[in-house]
This record gives structure tokens, C-alpha cells and sequence, in this order.
């Protein structure tokens, strides 16, 4: 899939991930892009179908097929950038890297 | 109930005391032949007055005075002083002063006829609920004075329309009950040079020096005077004309003829009564100067004023709606020209012709308060943007304002994010492509300096948003702040 330029772009924690997981492992990341924030995906569905969207996922290996069906499920034509690891230190540094790359979705963009 | 079964002096003539817990002047208001006073209470103060004032026919008003009441509810002092009052001897009450005024509001709020949530609901909700304690106590409740202000936040045209709106949509059937059940209407009438008495024709004035209060040809019926007609057909107190398009009530009976409108188009009313509470021919004159605001009137004089005060009385008592009962002057030191007058050095004209001219009396004949069941509930009108909220929002959205160093939220937001898990944003765009269908609450990080920007930018997108407003200048009072709120377990301030 082409990466996008979207008009709304998420950053969702999965099920059961603490605030660490933003606060530490997104922060710069959510400094440098300011991705919207969410813990619950159905707030996606808030935004017409019309709109670009793109889906920055994080969640641990043991949910990461869960949250990987229901966004194809729910929003097909969303782009999703799924991240997945089972520590907070190890989302960070790819996080971080991203930020300092200026890559959102971890790829140059055009 | 009937316009004849309330109980009053029926005489028209009235003053506004000067201020709470001034001991009151009797002979002054008998000198006069008043026959209404408002009082502001500081308490009790007047309690005793009252049987005095009823046997020498000066029906009182009362208004238990709160400094910047806002839409508060009903206090528990205040809830104690009504049956006191009502014992006494009373019966006519005021409870919420020009709403429409920001130095009535605390001053975090801004009294925006826009702001249903936060102006609008609460300050009817409130008010209901306050009228309806003042029937049971056996009393007359008064619908909200509103300040006769042209434009802007404060315009009151808007606002009675949004205010009669709102109850029509809401509380229908509850605005209707209190209506036959004692409702009065306070308006505050300034209203200038807004009067003339004729030269002969009807749409020709006399000059001050010729005016006479007790003889005919006055015209206080403004805008629907043949002055005003001539000058700018179809002027009406609501409606648009070429040179008023948002209306014009700024006369002795505008208010009250706005406010009988949307009673009879809401509610299916005929009338109830309409009592001045503050106002006059305004502002007080001096000797030796005219007072023309408006240049299509002849002004007014050290002498005119009086003839023209002693006027509008008799002209509400024989000429005016059956429903105007009368005008409290604004306000006894004026008149009387006492120490605590910033406005008068002398003694007016008005108090010595008052004194010698006998005063009018009302009859009122028995006009029905409501006509049959009326057109039924307004139906809500959709605001444009979220819902409204009842109970708590749908969304709860955390604004990062672009001028707030987001570190500062880094470092000392994380225990409230975990607790109540708000949507982390930097830019409104979401806001305009949510449903009208769910509610939302705006926690909105900003400095000090941006917050009223911003408020309104959040307010732009939607009248019903709430918006839950934190400043700051460090990461350590925007921590003091969130830290308190995860304390005491309260999403918001």
C-alpha cells in the first residue's frame, strides 16, 4: 500500500498498554507529528469514511492480532502502520528513531 | 389567574430605594403618592417596612441583593427572607438582575445568549425552579429584567428571544403553570427622550418649555409613535425595519410589549403584568441643559423632565396595555438629590410636581393570563456541532494548545491521562467531523494569554461544547492542576 498523506492520523494503544507507552515510548514521537491519541478504536469511526486515515498502531505481540483484524475489519480503507512489541523500552527506540528521521510511518515519505 | 386578581395599589408611580439597608424615608414616598417601591434587600432589613408601605398604598418589590449572581440557584438565605417577606406583606419578587449584563456574572464566565450550556440552561433551569418556590410561598415571581442593550453579547433582543426559546423547547407546560400562577414580567425601561407630547398634530412635538404633564396628547408608546413611523416605517420592538434590524424596545412599554409577543406566540398567553423595576426618562437632567439622544425627539429640560415623569404615569395608568402596571423610578437619591447621588446635585422638579399632582389609578380589567392550551413545545432547533451534553460528554478531548510547550504535558500529565484516558489532540479539525449526535467535553491546555482565542475557536465549532479550560506557564502549575483533579478522582475542574 502507497503510504499516504492523511488528513487524520491516529496513534491507538492497544488493550492493556499504560500510559508509559505514550508518555514515555510516544513522547517524542507525539511531539513531533501530534498524531491523535486514542485508547478505543471505535473513535475512528467519528471521521466520514471520505476522509484519508491512517492508523498508528501499538500493542504487544499477544494482542497484535486482535488489534490487526479489527482495523481491517472496521476501517479497510484506513492505512495501518501496526508497531509491535513487547516493551515499552523497545517501542521507544523505534519511536524515537522515527521522530528523529522525520518519518511517521517509519519510511521516507514523498 | 386574571390581570385583576393580582394585588397592588393600582397606581402606576414608583421608586427604586436607593440601597440595601438604608433606612427608608416613608413621608417621601406618601409625599409623592407613590404606589410601588422596589426595594434591594441586603436580608431582612425591609421586613418590617412592609406592612407601613402596604397601608399607605405603595406596593413593594422585592430583590434579595447577590453580587454577580450569575445563573446561581436560589440560596438557602434567600429561600428563608422570601416567606418572611411574604408574611410581612409582600408579595412581588425579583430574584436574577439584568442576566444579560457581564458584571452580573462571575467573572469567569461571559454572559453570551450564544452559550446555552453554560448561560442559557442554567440560568432558566434555576429560575423555574426559584418561581415556582415563590408561588408556593404565596408570592409573585418576576421574569428576569433584562438590560435594554443593543448589540453584541448583551443584545436584548436576542436575549429574549433566546431566553422565551428555551423555555418553550424545555419547559412548556412548567413556564406555562407558573404564568397562571402569579408570573410578572420586570422589565428596566430607560427610555431618554423617547416621548413627546403633540403640537397639534399627532406627529408634531411641542417644545419643552410648552410641555404640560397633566394635560393630553402624550406619546410614550415608542416605536409605535407617529414620530417614529413617519421616520422609519414599520419599527417594531422585535421585528426588522430599514433603520433597526435586530428591532428597537429601548421605550417605556418595548419590553413589555417584546416579551407579551413571545408569550403569546410560545405559550398561547394574553397577558400577565409588567412592572418597571428600574429605569425613567434617563439620565437625570441638570438645570440649565437639554438632553436630546436622540435627535428625532425634542429633548428634555430641568422642568420638562418632571411634566413629562408625571405624564408617563398617567398615560400607563389611562392609555398604556391593560398589563403595564407602573415604573420604579431609578433611583430615590436622584430624585431626592441625597449625599449618595453621583448624578443629581439638587433636588429634582419631578419630586415637587409629583407631590401636587394627584396620582392616576389603574383599572385593569379581567384578562385571562393564558388563551387555551397554546401552540404546544418548541421543537428543538438542531445546534450546529456536538450534542448537547447531559450528565457527562460523549468525547472527551485533551487540546495541546500550539503556543503550550507540550514537554510541560509530558512531564506532569501522565496520572490523569491513565485515569480518565481524554483524546490527545493538536489541532481542532476533529471537532467539525464529529456527529451532531454525541457530546463533547474539551480539556483545553493553553497559556494565559491564548485562552480566550482558543475558547472561542472551540466555541466556533460548536455552542454546546464544554470547554473545561486550564492555563499555564509551567510544566509544574499545569501538574499542581491535573495531580488535584486525579486526587479527587474529578475528570474536570
Amino acid at each position: 500500500m502507497a503510504i499516504p498523506t492523511p488528513e487524520f492520523h491516529f496513534l491507538y494503544l492497544g488493550p492493556g498498554l499504560s500510559s508509559d507507552w505514550f508518555f514515555i515510548a510516544g513522547r517524542n514521537y507525539w511531539m513531533h507529528f501530534k498524531p491523535i491519541v486514542i485508547d478505543k478504536l471505535d473513535q475512528v469511526a467519528l471521521i466520514s469514511a471520505r476522509r484519508r486515515i491512517a492508523i498508528t498502531t501499538l500493542a504487544r505481540r499477544d494482542t497484535a492480532k486482535l488489534v490487526r483484524d479489527n482495523v481491517a475489519k472496521h476501517y479497510p480503507k484506513a492505512y495501518h502502520d501496526p508497531l509491535v512489541y513487547d516493551y515499552v523500552g523497545e517501542m521507544q527506540l523505534t519511536l524515537d528513531g522515527r521522530a528523529a528521521l522525520n518519518q511517521r510511518f517509519g519510511v521516507p515519505e514523498n | 389567574m386574571r390581570l385583576d386578581q393580582y394585588q397592588w395599589s393600582h397606581n402606576p408611580r414608583g421608586i427604586h430605594n436607593t440601597r440595601a439597608f438604608l433606612k427608608l424615608n416613608h413621608e417621601r414616598y406618601v409625599q409623592t403618592r407613590m404606589g410601588w417601591i422596589k426595594l434591594v434587600c441586603g436580608g431582612d432589613d425591609y421586613v418590617k417596612d412592609i406592612p407601613l408601605l402596604n397601608g399607605n398604598g405603595v406596593t413593594p418589590i422585592i430583590r434579595i441583593y447577590k453580587a454577580k449572581f450569575g445563573a446561581s440557584q436560589v440560596t438557602a438565605d434567600q429561600l428563608s427572607l422570601i416567606p418572611l417577606y411574604i408574611g410581612a406583606g409582600a408579595r412581588w419578587f425579583e430574584f436574577y438582575n439584568e442576566p444579560n449584563l457581564r458584571l452580573e456574572w462571575p467573572d469567569t464566565i461571559q454572559p453570551d445568549y450564544n452559550n446555552l450550556n453554560d448561560v442559557i440552561a442554567p440560568l432558566m433551569e434555576h429560575w423555574l425552579q426559584w418561581a415556582e418556590l415563590v408561588i408556593n410561598f404565596g408570592g409573585y415571581p418576576a421574569f428576569p429584567a433584562l438590560s435594554e442593550t443593543v448589540g453584541n453579547y448583551e443584545d436584548v433582543t436576542s436575549w429574549i428571544t433566546v431566553l422565551m426559546n428555551y423555555l418553550a423547547q424545555n419547559a412548556y407546560d412548567r413556564f406555562r403553570t407558573i404564568a397562571n400562577n402569579g408570573l410578572w414580567c420586570a422589565t428596566h425601561p430607560y427610555f431618554y427622550n423617547h416621548f413627546y407630547q403633540e403640537a397639534g398634530k399627532a406627529n408634531r412635538a411641542r417644545q419643552p418649555s410648552e410641555q404640560n404633564g397633566t394635560e393630553g396628547g402624550w406619546h410614550f408608546e415608542y416605536p409605535y409613535d407617529p414620530i417614529t413611523q413617519a421616520d422609519d416605517p414599520g419599527r417594531s420592538v422585535l421585528g426588522a425595519s430599514p433603520g433597526a434590524p435586530s428591532g428597537d424596545p429601548i421605550g417605556l412599554i418595548g419590553m413589555g410589549m417584546a416579551f407579551m409577543q413571545k408569550f403569546q406566540e410560545l405559550f398561547g398567553g394574553i397577558a400577565i403584568p409588567v412592572v418597571g423595576t428600574e429605569g425613567g426618562i434617563t439620565p437625570v437632567p441638570k438645570r440649565n441643559s437639554l438632553n436630546q439622544i436622540d435627535t428625532r425627539f425634542p429633548g428634555y429640560d430641568w422642568n420638562s423632565h418632571a411634566e413629562a415623569t408625571v405624564a408617563c404615569f398617567n398615560w400607563i395608568a389611562n392609555q398604556a396595555p391593560p398589563w403595564m402596571f407602573g415604573l420604579t423610578l431609578w433611583k430615590e437619591d436622584d430624585y431626592w438629590a441625597d449625599d449618595t447621588s453621583t448624578d443629581s446635585p439638587e433636588r429634582l422638579v419631578a419630586v415637587r410636581r409629583l407631590a401636587e399632582v394627584p396620582p392616576p389609578y389603574k383599572n385593569v380589567g379581567p384578562v385571562e393570563a393564558l388563551g387555551g392550551p397554546g401552540p404546544g413545545p418548541l421543537t428543538k432547533v438542531l445546534i450546529p456541532g456536538p450534542a448537547a451534553i447531559h450528565g457527562a460528554p460523549d468525547l472527551h478531548f485533551l487540546f495541546i494548545a500550539s503556543e503550550f510547550d507540550p514537554a510541560w504535558f509530558f512531564d506532569a500529565a501522565s496520572e490523569y491521562w491513565e485515569r480518565f484516558r481524554p483524546t490527545v489532540l493538536a489541532s481542532l479539525d476533529l471537532i467539525g467531523e464529529l456527529p451532531n449526535t454525541k457530546s463533547l467535553a474539551v480539556t483545553l491546555l493553553t497559556r494565559p494569554a491564548q485562552s480566550a482565542s482558543l475558547t472561542n475557536a472551540i466555541k466556533a465549532r460548536g455552542a454546546n461544547i464544554y470547554v473545561d479550560l486550564i492555563t499555564a506557564d509551567s510544566a509544574e502549575t499545569v501538574g499542581n492542576a491535573l495531580r488535584a483533579r486525579v486526587s479527587s478522582n474529578r475528570r474536570f475542574g
